[in-house]
């Protein structure tokens, strides 16, 4: 018999890497349609270069360190694809290309690759990218302009109803402009309606769990409620913190990837909770509009501390016998 | 001929290694917070070098002195007594050359007193300890961390002001981002993985070096005995 040595943990699922990459990226896809549709062929050649930034990368650390590169892995593929919807469609190349370096070269080669990066590396490759080019990646262009393919500067950029929201103002759009993306905004971030729908997907194929993105949204309304940044009150702070800037987009790819978030249920509620705690602070203190980016790599750090915590509660839940909250109860002694 | 490839190898990375992957700043993080913190223009790293070559080798030759003739209770109170001295000397001296650098550096500059590098090392000391390669090991260590200074610094500088010793130079595309600590931290640690591969490196030669002198004496006995 020949025993193969492997790390933690020892489960074995039906779902592949390979398949959960797939549903990202079929979901993504429908985000590049909708950018496609309002802003023009700009978008997807964004997203192709992106793609091809982060795929290069990728092969080439493989090469320096000797390994050889798995084609099947669409790990970069997806990095690639996350990083221009979060950014307006006006970015230019050269930001879109140092985020995906970042993305790739620093957040995920020097941790292990696929499955041992700690940082979400389209979470920190925008981070990176927010900090260098603040200017360029929080003025967007109107919602339904075509760009040109190469020259951005020939109209008027404008910011976003987040911007408004963060200076304690209200966004002057209507409802059914912000559940369709007819504003300012991040290229695949505002059309909100395509945005449940990928989250509907995603969790229906089981990609995504729904207890995290369930518990992120409830807590950031609760405490948008509580504390609105908008003059209009609460109930309508709750519509304006949701819909607008990256949180929802964050919420489902960003927070949902399997790799950089906890392995139990009740871990993964917790998670949700304080990452939510987390980005609506970001929100209310932070120096920038978007601070979903950040508060997540805060909470991607404290991920051992959560999966720590699940399993001994885990652990001490099946010494008393009282099931595991993972939805299954432990058969009793006949 | 394996041999004489090995010590060809052994000799001229004998200096890298010393400055470099051997340096107590990578392996051990002795000065780390001046490295990732202060390290975002040449001039910092000029001063700041020039800084802790006065305070670790003034302070390590009193220390060779106190651990000589001075109980062992009193000589940490004299090691960091003669190194803040030495710190406002130098302070004094880089205020002349490097005015702005010296202000912007702030509480950098006083906190060189205290290095890490400095007290270790001169804690370490005893009286049996030679003068010579104690002082020639300090002299090494503060290249050492001069050299991971100045190359921090040169990409960061470079990189993120667009400048180079304060002069403004082309740059294909200017990353703010770069001059925030946290990016000092992940420049450190790329250093510190280059530093891990090449004594890998060096370990694998010593190690073939050692298997190969074995083979040759196994050799020589056993035509002895035949």
């Amino acid at each position: 018999m020949q025993l193969k040595q492997y790390p933690a943990p020892h489960i074995r699922m039906s779902q592949t890497t390979r398949g959960v990459m797939a549903d990202a990226i079929a979901a993504l896809s429908f985000l590049y349609a909708m950018a496609f549709y309002y802003h023009g062929p700009r978008s997807l050649v964004l997203g192709l270069f992106s793609v091809f930034v982060c795929l290069l990368c990728d092969i080439l650390c493989s090469a320096i360190s000797k390994k050889r590169y798995n084609l099947r892995d669409f790990s970069a593929v997806v990095t690639g694809m996350i990083l221009p919807l979060m950014m307006p469609a006006s970015v230019e190349y050269r930001i879109v290309a140092v985020a995906g370096i970042f993305a790739i070269v620093v957040a995920k080669v020097p941790f292990g690759g696929v499955g041992h990066n700690v940082f979400n590396p389209a979470a920190a490759g925008f981070s990176f990218a927010a900090i260098c080019f603040e200017d360029a990646l929080f003025t967007y262009p109107p919602a339904d302009l075509k760009l040109p393919l190469w020259q951005t500067a020939e109209f008027t950029l404008a910011t976003s109803p987040a911007f408004v929201l963060q200076l304690g103002g209200t966004p002057g759009y209507d409802s059914m402009s912000m559940l369709l993306g007819k504003y300012p905004g991040p290229m695949g971030a505002t059309n909100i309606l395509v945005l449940i729908a990928c989250l509907i997907y995603l969790v229906s194929r089981g990609t995504v769990r729904w207890s995290m993105p369930v518990s992120f949204f409830a807590t950031v309304a609760v405490l948008a409620f509580a504390f609105p940044r908008s003059a209009a009150g609460g109930l309508a702070s709750v519509g304006f913190e949701l819909a607008t800037g990256l949180l929802l987009f964050g919420g489902i790819f960003l927070l949902g990837d399997p790799v950089t978030t906890p392995k139990r249920e009740m871990s993964k509620v917790a998670f949700g909770i304080t990452s939510g705690v987390m980005v609506m602070l970001f929100r209310h203190f932070g120096n920038m509009e978007e601070g979903i980016t950040f508060a997540l790599l805060l909470m991607n750090a404290a991920v051992w501390g959560f999966d720590m915590v699940g399993e001994r509660i885990a652990r001490w839940m099946r010494r008393k016998k009282l099931g595991t909250l993972e939805g299954e109860k432990i058969p009793k002694k006949a | 001929m394996e041999l004489s490839k090995v010590r060809r190898y052994r000799k001229r990375h004998k200096l890298i290694a010393a400055l470099f992957s051997q340096s107590p700043v990578l392996i051990i993080g002795l000065n780390l917070p001046f490295l990732i913190a202060t390290s975002v223009s040449l001039r910092s790293a000029a001063a700041l070098s020039l800084e802790l070559l006065v305070v670790h080798m003034g302070t390590m030759a009193v220390a060779l002195l106190a651990a000589r003739y001075c109980p062992r209770v009193v000589r940490p109170v004299i090691n960091v007594a003669t190194s803040t001295l030495l710190m406002m000397v130098a302070r004094l001296w880089l205020t002349v050359f490097f005015r702005g650098v010296v202000d912007a550096l702030g509480i950098y500059i006083y906190l060189m007193a205290v290095n890490g590098m400095t007290l270790t090392q001169t804690n370490a000391l005893t009286k049996d300890s030679h003068p010579l390669p104690v002082l020639r090991g300090a002299f090494l260590n503060v290249a050492g961390f001069s050299v991971l200074m100045f190359v921090i610094s040169f990409f960061r500088e470079y990189l993120g002001s667009g400048t180079l010793w304060g002069n403004p130079v082309a740059v294909f595309l200017r990353l703010p981002g770069v001059l925030v600590p946290f990016f000092g931290f992940i420049v450190v640690g790329f250093l510190l993985a280059g530093a891990k591969v090449l004594n890998k490196k060096l370990l694998g030669l010593a190690l073939r070096e050692r298997a190969l002198r074995e083979a040759r004496f196994s050799i020589i006995e056993n035509d002895v005995v035949l």
